[in-house]
């Protein structure tokens, strides 16, 4: 099945999701048939399914259990999702009408599935369109995505789509806003560079006589050009897409003036999950040698934003005290007007999630003995705060 | 740890010596340096180069008989270096020349392996990428290892062998929608040896081999003459004593607590630099270890023309033999009986140890070729691990 969510608006304001991801390719290496000719170095993945999951699940979990966290917009309510997965094991999805099985992600599915999520985003001037990507993704001049059965014919690239030129593409046909999420590889494929006639065509035709009729249009990619995305192995969300997952479930936005609402727009957007992907990766790598992923964006037109928030944005908080010897003398806190959060001499970092705001953060001897060490005034922004207190390590 | 390599004869400053000492520092700090308990970040490497005052050539060795100009137009484009060299690596090897790659990683897997890997150094433009490959050579050398015939190999093609082996033999502690940079250096390390392999066994390889034969001879000639003339004396050293003893010096100067053990690593004829500084011009420096790699330092000492050798001692060759440097700790001397110019060093000295190691390379490669192997520095991880 590729819609799997219809929420009946019709022709309303809404928001359309086409979500994609693939993990097995089947002529990939460690696939089970003929290898494709040239493989670039690419083979199975665990993480696309689960990571498509994570998101379709955040998508409809309003829908499922009304007030969990999850998308929230009510000037562009979720319409409908349309989703691909392929995975050695079918995908399932709990939806409002039941569990479905997600159809699989060939690129015959893909054209059929992004036409009519095409369809749908055209509907309205005031639709937002959503366009996720977990799999195999390399770059050229533009970037390409492959679909589960790259590599099935001789003309292996037939089986894959230029997502740089769709973007023009439908940037040209709708008229409401556009938010891609591309967590793939963009490493540029020595293989494809040098085959001629190889390069894959877009989903649809860009028209240059027309134009670009957009509101808004927001593509944020995993990485960098030339650059790697990672996923932890064994089958976890990659770290693009909870990274995204994260930004999108309060750790990013900007009040809206006069309003109880907290809107997320593209900037916004992309500087948290940047920011996040940063976080995390200073967290794990002196442990695990892992590489930097710093995502890539490229934001067009207005302001309009994907969530709009009813709660204050929260702030992942972590105060450390150098040289860590010393931590077991000092209270670690963090203090606004209405509450604290602390810890007493304990042989870790503080950590804890706060709502943003202006915070006292500080380091204090219980005994009076230390010197304390303490930050009025501090300006706690969503996504995370990180702040060595004390000296040098 | 400091580090400190000393090269031999026939090194001129220039995109070769420059991509030689990238390819050398990246395998040193992946696999000798971790083997030695450092790690590659914190490893201090020091390279002094001496061949600026090496032997000069008024005439730029226009007395070299040479059997082909052509030889100068190997092939077209900036891979010329890069092309050259892996003809070196596989020159007089084992590999068959009328058959692929492929066909030949079926009769020898972990050759072709290790010969496709030289081939991707010989590429390697800066460090990084040179790290980036000797990580990925230690995966595959065990990989290898443990399957010596992998499945796959028997329908492998050209196209995908090198996607095939990087796949098989990766390990990682995350997974990535795409193949890392890698594949590429190992892909183009492939095409060279795709390409080299009929010329490898051709008349145009030997006549390359002849070239460079000539060359290092000559230059070894020239830079041994020119250094035994101009050493000068411990009160006044010459300009390429001055030069590596102060990199040995500041290397010792950047030992420290958590890191107080020097490395010496001397290539051919800087094993006699290295040895005249460690008995002569500087006879209190400490080392830790000398590793003479295709050296004639035996040689020389039969010949004794060091500053310090004495016809007389030790008095009853060849049943005794000459003292370690005092401040030497300990000393490997690796050669290869295929290399002409290199030499044992246990028949005349005492305490040291001889390892030979078989670069795989004929007589006309063979000098050269020890760095450029990535099994060698395998190797030498293995004997400098050892207590």
């Amino acid at each position: 099945m590729t819609l799997i969510f219809d929420s009946g608006r019709g022709i309303a304001p809404s928001t359309h999701v086409l979500a994609i991801g693939v993990g097995r390719y089947p002529h990939l290496l460690g696939g089970d048939k003929k290898l494709a000719d040239k493989p670039m170095g690419l083979g199975q993945l665990d993480s696309p399914s689960v990571s498509l999951k994570a998101l379709l699940d955040w998508f409809l979990a309003p829908v499922m259990l009304p007030g969990s966290v999850g998308f929230t917009n009510q000037a562009a309510p979720l319409g409908t999702i349309h989703s691909l997965a392929s995975a050695p094991q079918p995908v399932n999805i709990d939806t409002p009408t039941g569990t479905v099985t997600l159809d699989c992600a060939t690129k015959d599915n893909i054209d059929n599935a992004f036409t009519s999520w095409l369809n749908v985003v055209k509907g309205s001037d005031t639709n937002i369109g959503v366009f996720y990507f977990c799999g195999h993704g390399v770059m050229v001049s533009d970037h390409y995505l492959l679909a589960e059965d790259f590599g099935s014919t001789l003309q292996a690239w037939t089986k894959a789509f230029d997502v740089s030129s769709t973007i023009r593409a439908v940037e040209r046909e709708v008229n409401g806003a556009l938010y891609f999420f591309l967590d793939a590889c963009r490493e540029v494929s020595r293989d494809l560079a040098l085959s001629v006639g190889a390069n894959p065509m877009a989903l649809m035709q860009a028209d240059l006589t027309k134009k670009v009729i957009r509101k808004a249009s927001v593509c944020i990619s995993a990485t960098g050009e030339g650059e790697l995305a990672f996923a932890p192995p064994g089958g976890e969300v990659s770290r693009f897409s909870k990274a995204l997952l994260r930004a999108l479930s309060g750790f990013s936005g900007i009040k809206s003036a006069g309003q109880p609402v907290w809107e997320v727009d593209g900037e916004t957007l992309a500087s948290a999950i940047r920011k996040i992907l940063e976080y995390e990766w200073e967290k794990t790598q002196s442990q695990k040698g892992n590489r930097l992923q710093v995502c890539g964006q490229l934001i067009n037109g207005s302001s309009v934003p994907l969530l709009r928030l009813l709660t204050t944005p929260k702030v992942a908080v972590e105060i450390n005290y150098l040289p860590e010897v010393m931590r077991t003398q000092y209270e670690l806190y963090i203090q606004s007007t209405q509450a604290k959060v602390a810890q007493i001499r304990e042989n870790k970092c503080l950590e804890t999630e706060v709502p943003m705001g202006v915070y006292t953060v500080g380091a204090v001897d219980p005994n009076g003995v230390h010197q304390s060490d303490i930050r009025p005034d501090e300006d706690l922004r969503p996504p995370c705060y990180n702040l060595e207190l004390g000296g040098q390590a | 740890m400091p580090i400190v390599f000393v090269h031999g004869v026939n090194n001129r400053d220039g995109q070769i010596y420059n991509e030689n000492e990238s390819s050398r520092n990246g395998f040193l700090r992946e696999i000798v340096g971790p083997a030695l308990g450092f790690s590659p970040d914190k490893i201090q490497l020091f390279s002094p180069y001496w061949g600026g005052q090496g032997a000069d050539f008024f005439w730029k060795m226009a007395v070299l008989p040479d059997p082909d100009a052509k030889v100068e137009t190997f092939g077209v484009g900036s891979t010329d270096e890069a092309y050259a060299r892996v003809v070196t690596v596989i020159a007089d090897s084992n590999f068959d020349g009328t058959i692929s790659v492929v066909e030949n990683a079926k009769k020898d897997f972990a050759g072709v392996v290790d010969a496709l890997y030289a081939a991707a150094m010989a590429g390697a433009t800066n460090e990084n990428e040179a790290r980036d490959l000797a990580r990925s050579y230690l995966l595959a050398s065990e990989y290898t290892g443990k399957n010596p015939s992998p499945g796959w190999l028997g329908t492998a093609k050209d196209s995908n062998f090198v996607d095939q082996l990087e796949y098989g033999a990766k390990v990682s502690s995350e997974e990535s929608f795409g193949a890392g940079g890698i594949l590429d250096s190992l892909k183009e390390g492939f095409s060279r040896l795709i390409n080299a392999l009929p010329d490898a066994g051709s008349a145009l390889a030997g006549r390359l081999g002849r070239r460079q034969l000539n060359e290092v001879v000559t230059r070894f000639a020239g830079d041994a003459f020119t250094y035994l003339a101009r050493r000068g004396t411990k009160s006044n050293p010459g300009e390429i004593v001055k030069i590596v003893r102060d990199s040995l010096r500041l290397a010792v100067a950047h030992k420290n607590a958590d890191d107080d053990k020097l490395v010496v690593i001397a290539h051919s004829f800087g094993g006699e630099i290295v040895y005249d500084i460690l008995t002569h011009f500087d006879a209190e420096l400490e080392v830790d270890c000398l590793v003479t790699v295709g050296s004639q330092v035996g040689l020389f000492e039969e010949m004794k023309l060091y500053v310090e050798s004495k016809s007389d001692v030790p008095p009853n060759p060849p049943t005794e033999k000459v003292v370690r440097p005092v401040k030497l700790k300990r000393w490997l001397n690796v050669f290869d009986l295929n290399d002409v110019l290199s030499f044992r060093i246990e028949p005349v000295f005492a305490d040291t140890s001889d390892f030979a190691y078989d670069t795989g390379f004929g007589s006309l490669s063979a000098h050269g070729g020890y760095f450029m192997r990535p099994s060698f520095y395998k190797r030498l991880a293995a004997r400098l691990s050892e207590s």
